[in-house]
């Protein structure tokens, strides 16, 4: 997919997500919002070149966990019911606090680990400065 | 604790307002150059740079705002903050290697001159700096009505006198040392709020019976209150997800200091310190609003006539006075390293942005008119705080919405995307701009155009976002410089 692919998908989700957030969709306003910051992600790394298909896996396995908590926090809140706690916090909110912040994180570590391979190689950024450095 | 007098917390903030003095003066002996004052001579570290960034995007908006959202409405405005995990990573995704490889091709200084040396043209950095100078304005209005919050709380003195003391201070590092003094400031700032949103959660737990205690006191006032989305509904709720998780990525104060750093490859891990660092404070943001809410639930403390006394009333009843002292000194300076970066902005906006773009070089004697700029603008800000009444978060969330949907589409998107043009930069930005304000003084005036909770600035976000593609399809691809060109293929 060429970024002008992805930059277009970017504008078609963002509009849909306009639609159904005018529209009064919470849910799907949350669902959306997560393709959109994956599609973002892969406008990123798709500027490089092609990433490998390791990192697109992993980005959209943490695009899924965080489809999933988005779901879960709306599955397991019930305010007619006795208090379910998780971790001392109410079972939804649960998913806010800590597995929101945990699937995450998993971004910053991805960029860390593909950092030197796949985001600036140091050969290409060697390269770039030997060309175009003003020092 | 014998109250909001007491000597101690007093020379805690005097002591830091000392200390913030101190760096003013040893940051002016530092600065000699324009590339000192506006991005600190790129030369500082990882740690310093992780620091700055957590320290200024939290803010008075964070740790005054935060607190008092959680207050008045639940877990709402956690969806700002817990995903910090990613959104932060995402400006060192979206933003970290172009920026900052530009300062290294370029003689660029501030994000309006990178979107220049982008697009090319006058036009798209001047639309930047406009709306730079625009968003500054407010955001500062919302830090200086903070500081003078925490001040007349912890002073005991009167409002005014208040934000003449902070403003003060602020004026003296600011005007002397310029971005020099606010990075060094922020470092220490940074390890101070990070421990001591440590500490803070435990006395928050105490006060609350534990994090069960918290939740079981507040369900049975209000399951909507504890429970996912706070009484502000879902689609506040993840509206403000959208806006603050793409967001991020749009804050000038956030981005330019990756254009800091001194080497590059030292971006590999700071993303992910950055995110888990910000991440702690969070603990700060929900344990003072949820404890305050608790105590107030059961009758130990009278009901607070305005939500965004929750933090610094939390502090001055429930934490032993020298934890109270150290927060305050930190709460003073995470917003007063904050205000100080968008006082750098603007100034770098109006001193060498617009001059650029319109005359093709900035004003002589840059130096001496930064700090005059500096001068001004907080000048302005602080009238303009003197006329705001008590909306520190929505003014932070209403500051945050406009910086994103005028940066992240030309920036964030524009530096990772070849098609991108400068036709499309101004319209993005313009759209932008009018949705932010039109959007916002509608609902303030009573005739919201919006179905309740959907954030304005998301709205503005995605509209904005959409307009720069649609534009730059429709506009003629422009050729690119060949560092340019090569910049975007790295």
């Amino acid at each position: 997919m060429s970024n002008t692919k992805l930059a277009c998908s970017v504008a078609v989700v963002s509009l849909g997500i306009l639609i159904v957030g005018l529209a009064g969709h919470a849910g799907a306003l949350g669902i959306a919002s997560v393709c959109l910051v994956v599609l973002l992600w892969g406008l990123a790394l798709r500027s490089p070149g092609r990433p490998s298909a390791r990192t697109v896996a992993i980005l959209l396995a943490i695009g899924a966990a965080l489809c999933v908590v988005l779901l879960l926090a709306y599955h397991l809140h019930d305010p007619t019911g006795p208090l379910e706690t998780i971790g001392g916090l109410p079972a939804g909110t649960a998913m806010l606090v800590y597995a929101l912040p945990a699937a995450g994180s998993l971004v910053g570590v991805l960029y860390g680990l593909t950092f030197d391979r796949e985001i600036l190689p140091i050969e290409s950024q060697r390269r770039f400065l030997e060309r175009f450095g003003r020092q | 604790m014998e109250g909001p007098d007491s000597r101690l917390i007093i020379g805690c903030v005097i002591t830091y307002l000392a200390s913030c003095a101190a760096i003013g003066v040893w940051a002016m002996r530092r600065t000699a150059t324009t590339a000192d004052f506006f991005l600190a001579g790129k030369s500082l570290g990882p740690i310093v740079v992780v620091m700055a960034t957590i320290s200024s995007v939290m803010s008075g908006f964070g740790f005054v705002g935060g607190p008092g959202l959680v207050y008045e409405s639940g877990a709402s405005s956690l969806w700002m903050v817990f995903i910090s995990a990613f959104s932060l990573p995402t400006i060192y995704l979206l933003t970290g290697k172009r920026l900052r490889l530009l300062v290294e091709v370029r003689d660029v200084l501030t994000l309006p001159q990178a979107v220049g040396a982008r697009y090319g043209g006058i036009w798209p950095a001047l639309a930047m700096s406009v709306a730079i100078v625009l968003g500054v304005l407010g955001y500062l209005g919302t830090q200086v009505l903070a500081v003078g919050t925490v001040l007349q709380a912890v002073l005991g003195i009167d409002l005014l006198l208040a934000l003449a003391i902070g403003l003060g201070v602020l004026a003296f590092y600011a005007i002397a040392g310029g971005i020099v003094a606010g990075v060094y400031t922020d470092l220490f700032q940074g390890m101070l709020m990070l421990g001591a949103a440590v500490v803070v959660l435990f006395y928050c737990l105490q006060a609350g019976g534990g994090i069960s205690g918290i939740s079981e006191t507040l369900w049975a006032m209000d399951p909507e209150y504890i429970g996912p989305w706070g009484t502000r509904g879902d689609m506040a709720a993840l509206s403000w997800m959208l806006l603050f998780g793409i967001g991020a990525a749009g804050q000038p104060h956030a981005v330019t200091k990756l254009m800091m750093l001194k080497d590059i490859r030292q971006l590999k891990w700071s993303a992910l310190a950055t995110g888990g660092s910000y991440l702690v404070l969070a603990l700060l943001w929900m344990g003072t609003g949820l404890a305050m809410r608790t105590v107030v639930t059961r009758g130990e403390y009278p009901a607070l006539a305005n939500p965004d006394l929750a933090a610094p009333t939390f502090l001055l009843h429930y934490t032993p006075e020298l934890v109270a002292g150290v927060v305050f000194a930190g709460l003073l300076a995470a917003i007063m390293s904050t205000a100080d970066s968008f006082l750098n902005l603007g100034a770098a906006a109006i001193v060498r942005d617009i001059p650029t773009a319109l005359r093709g070089r900035p004003l002589r004697r840059e130096l001496f008119w930064s700090r005059v700029a500096t001068g001004c603008i907080l000048v302005l800000s602080a009238l303009f705080a003197l006329y705001m009444e008590n909306l520190i978060a929505l003014l932070g969330t209403f500051g945050w919405g406009t910086f994103a949907a005028a940066i992240v589409p030309s920036v964030a998107m524009g530096f990772n995307w070849k098609r991108a043009t400068g036709q499309a930069c101004v319209a993005s930005i313009g759209t932008s701009v009018v949705l932010n304000f039109v959007l916002e003084v509608s609902a303030r005036h009573g005739n919201p155009l919006l179905p309740p909770g959907l954030a304005v600035g998301a709205v503005a976000l995605l509209a904005s976002t959409v307009v720069f593609v649609a534009v730059s399809l429709l506009t003629p691809e422009r050729e690119l410089d060949p560092d340019i060109d090569a910049l975007l293929d790295l």
